[in-house]
């Protein structure tokens, strides 16, 4: 063996093991790093020691499985945000719900029963019609008033979800020139995996990543994103109906999952089917009193007019400002002298227990949302607990741990310290070789 | 939470994060039902409770508004009952004249003054007639008129009669007694009788008599009006304590459903303060030593 091959199998030690103190260093640095995968210094033995590649320790079964479940944790958390939301357009059980708001109107019609001459009872009748119809109002515009919000959510999210898959276009170029195993490939794979986990977490999708290491995304069988090119996204809403289509054809894509999936679904069902049972309330409310209403004699004696006009949440309005207009009596006028028989704002009074009346509704609206929302949070809740479980597996796997990175630091500046002294110890040799020896006969 | 023996240092800090966090929503929660007494903040959190706790609000206003109408019915029947009370004296007052004046021993003058005080006692039962609780006509059934009774005794009212709800079944009870039910329909109503009296005594003693029998009739439909106030007036006070022991009953079972078991909540919530400590102190404990503590 030649003599210089101790000095370059020294040297390659000395390089080796600063190449591994580096990575030690550089996952060190990147400990509380979101979505960086820890690198391990690979070494063989060949003359001396060669650093052959800097491995990027990820299992993609764990990746695939985390980007699913994510996507569906941002589908169920924005449904059970969504209803928590509509919740409060319904404050139940409180004093300023409908509820509080309709049992006061039926009271009124109680006090109006008992003393049909009572002016004030009246007058307050019809104040607590305006402030139900108001209420219902409120209540449909807020319900619009969040759709609209989620309509310009969901153009954020696609606006985002077409710059991630463009990202992850424009990575599958730059990782497919990189040279493989080195660092700056590894954190260009890191800056890839980060984006594909933004893109599912907008609209889900499936993710393929193939042998020359170029990730593709499709969306129900559609290429989203390609080995060097991606297809935008726009959302749609001429139809009446939101949906996201292809920028490039105008066709609806297939979007499954994924917080955009939450969007659509809020603004295309869940919001509609809330406000149409809000309808059913004002509907109710409408038909009920007007009917009571026609049955009866104003303290005019005059047989009663509609007390509500409009059809729904939105169109109620109180149509009556007299409140002489309330036909209180039941009994038709006698000789042109009007009745001050209270028995038909008596059965007013009633019309809160009446099967299919508004109160029914509403009862019926507030505790089904009661359910949905409680069954809402609880799905969000342990897709959360199942995600964050998988995602504490691959940090556990990907993640840096302090104390190994320190023991392998220490390692690698122990064998750094026996090379350079390996070194010195040729290089001694090689003194005495050259500065003691052949001084015969001088 | 793991199966993978390999534990990062992140991942360590994230569960601990997540327990504690996972503490805090709890007492959070707790909290939020100790300091505004509501077990029921919003209906997801208990959708079953919020329909009880609407149906018992909407039942408690009912509820309250019978009492309303039992108190009212009340006040306008015993109002009703005093007047009734009255005209059933005076008719007794004009019996006593009329039996005065049919004895033979009775001198033509004196029948005049009798007749006279007959007249007397028509007008004040005509006041009695025409009493008026609240502004309103006592006796005039549900129509809408000054008075029950014209100066000629002819009825106004109508014979519509008032009624006020009591409970959620439907029950009505009626809470006023109408003119004609006191004194008599058309013209054999107590005024006509009454004129037709004081002209006997007058002029035609000998139809006294005949009158006579005419007035114990009023007089019995008068004291069955005043028996059958007095028997509306008991059915209401009943009704009454009824009402206030539902009144009761919703209350209390509004409060089991609605309020806080503040025992029970507060007994929880200590319980979630020394979990959370107890998470704290762990992560303090677990998360500072490292490697570089024991390397020099």
């Amino acid at each position: 063996m030649a003599t210089w091959n101790g000095i370059s199998t020294a040297l390659s030690s000395l390089q080796a093991q600063r190449a591994a103190m580096d990575i030690a260093g550089q996952n060190i640095a990147n400990v509380n790093t979101p979505g960086y995968t820890r690198q391990r210094v690979q070494l063989t033995s060949g003359l001396g020691v060669d650093v052959s590649a800097i491995q990027r320790l990820q299992s993609g079964v764990l990746g695939d499985r985390a980007r699913t479940e994510g996507a569906r944790l941002g589908d169920l958390t924005v449904t059970s945000t969504v209803l928590n939301e509509i919740e409060q357009v319904f404050p139940e059980p409180s004093a300023t719900g409908l509820a509080a708001k309709l049992d006061a109107f039926w009271s009124g019609f109680a006090d109006v029963a008992r003393d049909t001459t009572n002016t004030a009872a009246r007058i307050q009748v019809v104040e607590q019609a305006n402030v139900v119809a108001g209420w219902l109002n409120d209540a449909t515009q807020r319900l619009t008033d969040i759709s609209t919000d989620y309509k310009q959510n969901l153009t954020n999210l696609v606006t985002s979800a077409n710059s991630a898959a463009q990202k992850i276009a424009e990575l599958n170029i730059a990782i497919s020139q990189a040279v493989q195993g080195t660092s700056d490939t590894n954190a260009l794979l890191d800056q890839r995996a980060n984006a594909a986990t933004e893109l599912s977490n907008a609209v889900g999708g499936t993710f393929t990543i193939d042998d020359a290491n170029i990730m593709r995304v499709s969306l129900g069988g559609t290429t989203l994103v390609g080995s060097r090119n991606y297809s935008a996204l726009q959302v749609d809403t001429t139809a009446g109906v939101t949906s996201v289509q292809w920028s490039s054809t105008d066709s609806t894509a297939s979007i499954s999952s994924g917080t955009a999936n939450g969007y659509l679904n809020t603004i295309n069902t869940v919001i509609p089917t809330w406000s149409a049972s809000l309808d059913n309330v004002a509907a109710a409310l409408i038909s009920k009193v007007n009917t009571a209403q026609a049955a009866g004699y104003d303290s005019a004696g005059v047989a009663g007019t509609a007390m509500f006009t409009g059809t729904s949440a939105a169109t109620i309005a109180v149509a009556i400002t007299d409140a002489a207009k309330i036909a209180a009596s039941a009994t038709a006028p006698t000789g042109g002298v009007a009745s001050l028989n209270g028995s038909n704002a008596d059965i007013m009074s009633t019309l809160g227990t009446v099967s299919g009346g508004p109160d029914a509704f509403y009862q019926d609206l507030v505790v089904t949302l009661g359910y949905s929302t409680q069954a809402a949070n609880e799905t969000a809740q342990t897709q959360e607990s199942f995600s964050s479980n998988i995602m504490s597996q691959i940090n556990s796997e990907s993640g840096v741990n302090m104390d190994e990175e320190m023991a392998n630091l220490l390692t690698y500046q122990r064998a750094y310290e026996a090379a350079a002294r390996v070194l010195t110890a040729i290089d001694e040799a090689l003194a005495t070789l050259i500065n003691r020896t052949g001084l015969v006969g001088r | 939470m793991t199966n993978i023996g390999r534990i990062s240092s992140s991942s360590q800090g994230l569960q601990n994060m997540d327990s504690v966090a996972n503490m805090q929503k709890r007492m959070a929660q707790l909290q939020e039902q100790v300091s505004s007494g509501k077990a029921i903040q919003r209906a997801s959190d208990n959708p079953g409770g919020t329909q009880s706790v609407l149906t018992l609000r909407a039942e408690t206003a009912r509820t309250s508004q019978y009492t309303k109408n039992i108190d009212n019915g009340l006040l306008r029947l015993n109002a009703a009952r005093t007047q009734v009370d009255s005209i059933n004296d005076q008719l007794m007052k004009v019996r006593e004249l009329v039996i005065q004046g049919q004895s033979s021993a009775t001198p033509a003058n004196v029948r005049s003054a009798l007749a006279a005080q007959v007249d007397v006692l028509r007008s004040s039962l005509l006041v009695a007639a025409n009493g008026d609780y609240a502004g309103r006509p006592l006796f005039a059934g549900s129509a809408s008129v000054a008075s029950a009774y014209d100066a000629s005794g002819n009825y106004l009212g109508d014979a519509s009669p008032m009624t006020t709800r009591v409970d959620d079944s439907g029950s009505t009870v009626r809470i006023d007694v109408n003119g004609p039910e006191i004194f008599g329909t058309g013209s054999s109503n107590a005024f006509a009788l009454l004129t037709t009296i004081s002209s006997s005594l007058r002029n035609t003693p000998a139809d006294l008599a005949a009158n006579l029998d005419s007035l114990d009739s009023v007089i019995s439909t008068a004291r069955g009006a005043q028996a059958t106030v007095l028997s509306r007036v008991n059915q209401l006070n009943e009704l009454h304590e009824v009402t206030a022991d539902r009144e009761l009953g919703l209350a209390g079972a509004l409060n089991a459903v609605e309020n806080t078991d503040l025992g029970k909540a507060v007994m929880e919530l200590t319980v979630q303060q020394t979990g959370y400590q107890a998470a704290l102190y762990a992560t303090a404990k677990v998360m500072q030593p490292s490697l570089m503590d024991f390397l020099r």
